[in-house]
């Protein structure tokens, strides 16, 4: 059982609390550890790898089976992902299997058994061990399979959303984390790292900073659809427009003063004819600019790049709900268009926020 | 160990800054009270729930949330608010008709320990709002704050709705406690109607 983040945070000694709000000096004895708790409280709170949505799932029949693919800009912190998937179904017994795979690899294979009733969402979760934290952007891949050999009801996938879990406790070991030497965990022992640009006091400064850095990460939309919305527009007009209405996106402030976050964005796509190629571009509505990505696959793959958008407006939350510019929120707008070949076709738009 | 750690005192003390200086420099104490102010933002910040929109691309399909010719539906969507404390939601729903008088969503977020199909559910937001456009148009625009529900979140042990994963190997089943927000459409005036959620967006913040 996965150890759940605390509903209170961890509490910093005394003087610990006031060397962060009064710069004084930090005393023992708990040191690291406490910090530690305290940023992992932090950093567990909120952080999400697919944000909830539906999945645009077609009927799947006896036997059928539908990929989903999502991309991810995972925490190096995380010790275990949190799944959670919604299934509903035509018939009143139905079973269904499917795996999970983290860059290919299958990390867990899973089936439910009678639990749907009859259009009535089946929600189970599953909790997976990661058993080597990364930070490097990759896919997720959810498979689901009717297991039906014949008969006349149908599976839907209804959505599915990830999410990562803290480590809850301190450890050494981790380039990129809160990494202090494993003696210091001791009691009365000092504040001492083992990276050696980043000692002692320092080291408290950096470990906050990852705590505001990284707990502001998270996803801002994870959309799949096995079927795809395809164009053979050759310009960017109104009809090579992805969706209905662009979608609101809002960064996490990272440092007061900021007014735009960078945002890391994938597509999956492909292109098809001869000589095929295309183009994806994404618009910022409030001044953080136009991107425009090529799409040369033809089987499908990822295309990834960054852009800026609004973070959130702290001054603002009680009268805009911490949108930016009174209120006015910022839009992307998603387009695609053939610049060769047949069409283009786009199945998969994740948007996240990478590590500062 | 590192030079000055014979005492945890000392150590302290004589903590480099991030230019290397071994002695207390006069800019940690503004870098840690800098920290200070950000880490009490985290509190604050922004996170995005769910987010999706349904596609429009005149070549394609236009895949939407309870499209068909219903005149009443209902769906769900599942998150997890993950705030700690009481805070705040913001939800937009974009939606059209193409038939009928009116359209008329509801929105709802309800805690989990009560049955999926409990349509009588106290929800911890309720939002109604009519449309008869026959474009797409955002419908709800709302911003509410949470004042309870939140102790389910991470404590409550009836987080017994959810079904279960048939365990694998070492694959270890868990239930957590979601909030799910109810849909509910309803076209007035026909029956026939193809009315249309088409864009969901919601955000939790402080």
């Amino acid at each position: 059982m996965a150890g759940r983040v605390p509903l209170f945070p961890p509490i910093l000694l005394k003087d610990q609390q006031n060397a962060i709000r009064a710069a004084a000096v930090i005393r023992g004895p708990g040191q690291w550890q406490d910090m530690a708790l305290a940023n992992n409280w932090l950093l567990g709170k909120n952080s999400s790898l697919i944000v909830a949505g539906p999945c645009h799932s077609t009927s799947m029949g006896a036997g059928d089976s539908i990929l989903f693919r999502y991309y991810i800009w995972p925490h190096e912190q995380c010790t275990n992902r949190l799944w959670s998937v919604q299934l509903y179904s035509s018939g009143t017994t139905p079973t269904a299997t499917g795996t999970f795979k983290v860059n290919g690899t299958t990390v867990a294979t899973w089936k439910v058994e009678a639990t749907m009733e009859q259009y009535q969402p089946a929600c189970f979760v599953f909790n997976e061990p990661v058993a080597s934290p990364s930070s490097t952007p990759g896919e997720l891949q959810f498979t689901v399979t009717n297991d039906a050999t014949s008969g006349d009801y149908a599976i839907y996938v209804g959505g599915i959303t990830c999410y990562e879990l803290p480590r809850t406790k301190l450890e050494g070991g981790f380039t990129h984390f809160i990494a202090p030497d494993e003696r210091s965990l001791g009691v009365n022992q000092p504040i001492y790292e083992d990276v050696t640009t980043a000692l002692s006091l320092n080291g408290v400064i950096r470990g906050a900073e990852y705590a505001t850095g990284e707990a502001r990460r998270g996803c801002l939309m994870s959309w799949f659809d096995p079927v795809g919305v395809t164009s053979t527009a050759t310009s960017f007009t109104g009809t090579s427009n992805i969706f209905a209405t662009p979608i609101p996106v809002l960064g996490r402030l990272l440092y007061s003063g900021d007014t735009q976050r960078g945002i890391a964005w994938a597509f999956y796509a492909k292109v098809t004819g001869g000589g095929a190629a295309g183009q994806v571009r994404v618009t910022e509505s409030t001044g953080g600019g136009v991107t425009t990505v090529s799409v040369s696959s033809t089987s499908g793959a990822w295309v990834s790049s960054t852009m800026n958008v609004d973070a959130e407006d702290v001054q603002q939350l009680h009268s805009h709900a911490g949108i930016r510019n009174s209120g006015t929120r910022c839009f992307l707008t998603f387009e695609e268009r053939k610049t060769a070949g047949t069409s283009i076709t786009i199945y998969g738009i994740c948007l996240g926020e990478p590590p500062p | 160990m590192a030079s000055g750690a014979t005492s945890y005192f000392r150590c302290v003390v004589r903590g480099s800054n991030s230019a290397g200086n071994a002695d207390w420099p006069a800019d940690c104490a503004t870098a840690l009270t800098t920290r200070s102010n950000l880490a009490h933002l985290i509190d604050e910040s922004t996170q995005t729930r769910i987010c999706w929109m349904g596609g429009t691309n005149a070549n394609s399909t236009y895949p939407t949330l309870l499209a068909g010719p219903r005149v009443w539906n209902h769906t769900y969507l599942h998150t997890w608010l993950g705030t700690q404390k009481p805070a705040n939601v913001d939800l937009v729903v974009w939606a059209r008709q193409t038939s009928g008088t009116s359209l008329s969503v509801r929105a709802r977020i309800v805690p989990n320990s009560f049955a999926l199909n409990d349509l009588n559910a106290p929800a911890i937001l309720d939002e109604t709002a009519t449309t008869t456009s026959t474009t797409v148009a955002k419908v709800i625009d709302v911003q509410q704050e949470i004042t309870s529900g939140y102790e389910s979140l991470w404590q409550s042990s009836k987080d017994t709705a959810y079904s279960y994963l048939t365990e694998d190997g070492n694959t270890t089943v868990i239930a957590v406690s979601l909030m799910r927000l109810e849909i509910t459409l309803t076209c007035s005036g026909y029956a026939g109607g193809n009315n249309e959620i088409v864009g969901v967006y919601l955000r939790e913040y402080a």
